[in-house]
């Protein structure tokens, strides 16, 4: 900071008596912004804490290393597998499991193997400090098989691999991300290049008139309508009038396909506007048609502006719930789709479900998905920043 | 003024509107071929709208209304058989701002002859880029970086390279608005003794602020004000011995 | 600078150097028809006055032109400058070269004293067209210092031209008192020296034009 020695008038021809209280009030807005920026920062803070904070156990999860029988008699009736003390300790699904695990390895059969199984989800949350249900008698053998080293928290990688599940140890995302990749597909197969043409269309060639300013001011106004107007819509068009199946992320995409439109259409006459007319003219002067000058000259340069506003778009369509809870993609969803016309989910509206549910694992699996989500949503933006520099044609 | 010399492009009774805006008035001039010459005059004067008259630019503004002939090799350019298209193929431009495509220096120089179907890819091509090169004086200075981006030259090489793009496509007439204002004093040399060597073999109107400019490289100077042509002639006539007191209260400076 | 540029100042001073050479030429007859005494050799003499002034009123257009269309600016503009008087120097040294030898051939009588005439006019005109010859020579000269030179050269000649006539004007004086009747002629034969003594000084005012046009500083009527 430079010091003002302003203090004398004698010798000093630079003297000015107002800078004193020009600079005071200079200095006070400077606080007051950059006091904001710290409101706005220690929110974005407190947030990714919370979040980071209720989300990272859940990339941990409880094994109990117990003995299991591995016969006829325990093939039908899982729940002979393991000693009766264990019933509660380990998990409902992983029991399910064992017929599976004897026909991938046949030499289990009539063997008793001690083995790494999922422990049930009020042992994981004791484990990890948060309430919990367990009986005394529970605790106590959790915390014997503590001490003997049969318990342990490994990563979680049924969080990835598995869909929705009722039953809170067993749920993973990995239905919902299916699920929101093939409606994100659906979004930007029709998105873009419906988007794109018509911002062509708009910018280059149609004249200037009284229509042309209505549609550009009601594309802006579609930008701005309350998404889950376009989740009615799409139950009215595409699942009544046409017919498609509910749920599906076809339905689901072309819905989003509506919702981003807009917002591509105007990125991208944004884009195109921003090349310099003098590439235009120098495309005329040498008598070049609309179509050579546009095409080969024009969009080239908007390209990386076209795509950034198409990222953004896809970015904002991924974290959309309310217009796919309309078109019922907020149901119970096991297993991945593989195709577009079967019933799926997608990540948001997993984890509004996963919200609701009354079991305290899921909170943090909520969280865990939210930090999932977010780390999807910057990539993209990230990409957005990426694609635009490298494709970025200096002037 | 001698009339030896052939006529090029004759303007009959030109006129044109901005919407109600009347900007030309009724603008007679015969420009010569294989000379320069220059329309000078004060800011809004409609020097460069006469220009960009003259390859039916002004039809790209949907606001602009024509009225009157400009005739080239005995058509007239706005008569209704003639598409716009084929008369900027002949009469081409350069603008004041040099405005090459964001493509490699060859592309840029070779896109419209191919478009226009004058050249094959291969030798063909690449002769036509190194001849409309050397004719702008350019070649030496970028033979062995034909790939780079355009926009990678110097102002005055940019601007160059505009000339060389439009005489790729061989045009009869070249139209340069303003061509030096946007460069430096010694770049701007360079084009204008470019201008007198392209005037061998092209017929050239130049539009400029730079009086000194229009004494220095143009044959025929036509100065204009408020969108009327006030004063045709050698460029000798109009510096030493101009006949309207207009253009020499322009000339010297004794204007406003 | 651009070529028409260029190619009108070695116009100018090209067409400077031969109205300068056409005037130097005549003289040098002159001086043979002295040195031979023999003064029917200086009908040989073709200098023509209108054509000089002539050629002297297109340079001096060239001169305007050039100035309107290509604004030349420091030496450039010295040099059109100094070119402009420069032909009206050229045109009154024609007038005066023509006006001796038309006058001498006229007065040089033989009842006059033509040996002690001679023996001053020869030097004068020698000296009066080599300062000429110097000064036309600096048209083509553009190193710095060799103008200096023959400025200096020039300088020379043009004060040894004022001593010559300052002698043979006494000379001429003292033959008039001792032959009164023939003083008309002696008169008529010292005015015709003075043009020569003209000649020089027209001759060291081209010089010192020349001399500004390169060098710079301030024009003075020399």
């Amino acid at each position: 900071m430079i010091k003002r020695n302003n203090k004398s008038k004698e010798n000093n021809p630079f003297y000015d008596p107002t800078l004193k209280s020009r600079h005071r009030s200079s200095k006070r807005f400077k606080k007051f912004t950059l006091t904001s920026l710290i409101f706005s920062i220690a929110f974005l803070v407190f947030f990714l804490y919370d979040i980071i904070s209720k989300g990272t156990p859940a990339f941990e999860q409880a094994y109990v290393s117990v003995p299991v029988t591995y016969n006829e008699k325990t093939i039908k009736n899982t729940r002979k597998a393991i000693d009766r003390k264990y019933l509660r300790v380990v998990s409902r699904a992983w029991l399910r499991e064992i017929p599976r695990q004897v026909k991938e390895d046949p030499s289990l059969m009539g063997k008793t193997v001690n083995k790494w199984a999922l422990a049930d989800d009020q042992v994981d949350q004791y484990l990890k400090g948060h309430y919990y249900k367990l009986k005394r008698k529970d605790r106590a053998l959790i915390d014997d098989m503590k001490a003997h080293g049969a318990v342990e928290l490994k990563f979680n990688t049924i969080f990835f691999t598995n869909g929705d599940s009722k039953i809170p140890e067993f749920a993973g995302l990995n239905s919902a991300i299916i699920g929101s990749i093939f409606t994100l597909i659906i979004t930007m197969l029709f998105a873009f290049p419906i988007g794109v043409m018509t911002a062509i269309y708009l910018e280059e060639f149609a004249d200037d008139n009284k229509f042309t300013q209505t549609i550009e001011v009601n594309i802006n106004n579609l930008a701005a309508i309350p998404s889950i107007l376009f989740g009615l819509l799409g139950l009215a068009i595409f699942i009544n009038l046409f017919g498609l199946p509910r749920s599906s992320p076809l339905v689901g995409g072309l819905t989003l396909a509506l919702m981003t439109l807009p917002i591509i259409i105007v990125s991208s006459r944004a884009a195109l506007r921003a090349v310099p007319d003098s590439i235009r003219q120098a495309g005329y002067g040498l008598g070049l048609t609309k179509i050579e000058v546009t095409r080969d000259h024009v969009l080239p340069l908007a390209f990386p502006g076209i795509l950034t506003g198409s990222i953004i778009g896809l970015a904002q369509a991924m974290g959309e719930t309310a217009p796919l809870i309309i078109i019922g993609m907020i149901a119970f969803i096991p297993d991945a789709p593989s195709t577009v016309t079967q019933a799926a989910t997608v990540m948001p509206a997993q984890l509004f479900t996963w919200a609701g549910m009354p079991e305290r694992m899921y909170i943090e699996k909520t969280a865990a998905g939210i930090m999932v989500l977010l780390t999807v949503l910057i990539s993209l933006n990230a990409l957005a920043i990426y694609l635009r520099k490298k494709f970025e044609v200096k002037w | 003024m001698s009339n030896k010399n052939s006529i090029k492009i004759d303007v009959n009774e030109l006129n044109l509107w901005y919407g109600e805006h009347h900007a030309l008035h009724n603008i007679t001039v015969p420009l010569y071929e294989n000379k320069i010459t220059a329309l000078i005059g004060p800011s809004g004067c409609g020097k460069s709208t006469f220009l960009r008259c003259l390859n039916r630019m002004n039809d790209l503004i949907s606001s602009v209304k024509i009225d009157g002939s400009v005739v080239i090799d005995k058509k007239n350019i706005y008569d209704k058989d003639v598409d716009e298209v084929s008369v900027r193929k002949r009469v081409g431009m350069v603008f004041q701002q040099p405005n090459p495509f964001p493509k490699s220096i060859y592309d840029n120089v070779s896109y419209a002859p191919l478009k226009h179907g004058q050249v094959k890819k291969g030798k063909d091509c690449n002769e036509l880029v190194e001849r409309s090169l050397v004719d702008a004086g350019l070649w030496d200075e970028v033979k062995d970086k034909l790939n780079e981006p355009g926009t990678s030259l110097s102002g005055g090489q940019q601007q160059r390279l505009c000339i060389a793009r439009t005489i790729a496509v061989k045009p009869e007439i070249i139209l340069m608005d303003e061509p030096t204002s946007a460069l430096d004093p010694i770049s701007t040399e360079k084009i204008e003794a470019l201008m007198l060597e392209l005037k061998k073999k092209y017929s050239i109107i130049t539009v400029t602020h730079n009086m000194q400019q229009a004494a220095r490289v143009a044959d025929y100077t036509a100065f204009f004000h408020l969108g009327k042509l006030i004063e045709y002639d050698e460029t000798e006539v109009i510096f030493v011995n101009p006949s309207n007191k207009k253009t020499e209260d322009y000339i010297t400076g004794r204007f406003g | 600078m651009l070529k028409p540029y260029e190619e009108n100042i070695n116009k100018i001073k090209s067409e400077v150097y031969e109205i300068g050479q056409s005037v130097i030429q005549s003289n040098k007859i002159a001086l043979s028809a002295l040195k031979e005494n023999d003064m029917s050799m200086m009908k040989d003499i073709s200098l023509s006055i209108s054509k000089i002034s002539d050629k002297s009123n297109e340079i001096d257009n060239l001169i305007v032109k050039t100035l309107a269309l290509y604004s030349p600016e420091a030496k450039d503009l010295r040099l059109m400058v100094a070119y402009l008087k420069i032909t009206n120097e050229v045109v009154r040294v024609a007038a005066n070269a023509r006006l001796f030898s038309k006058q001498f051939k006229k007065s040089f009588t033989n009842d006059l004293n033509k040996k002690d005439i001679l023996e001053y006019t020869i030097p004068l005109l020698k000296s009066a067209n080599e300062a000429l010859i110097l000064a036309v020579e600096m048209t083509k000269i553009d190193d710095e210092a060799t103008l200096e030179q023959h400025y200096h050269k020039v300088c020379v000649e043009e004060d040894k031209t004022d001593d010559l006539y300052a002698m043979v004007s006494k000379n001429l004086l003292k033959l008039m008192t001792k032959k009164q009747e023939l003083s008309k002629d002696y008169f008529e034969i010292m005015s015709s020296l003075r043009r020569l003594e003209k000649v020089a000084d027209r001759a060291a005012s081209i010089a010192n034009l020349l001399l500004f046009a390169e060098v710079g500083g301030e024009l003075e009527q020399s």
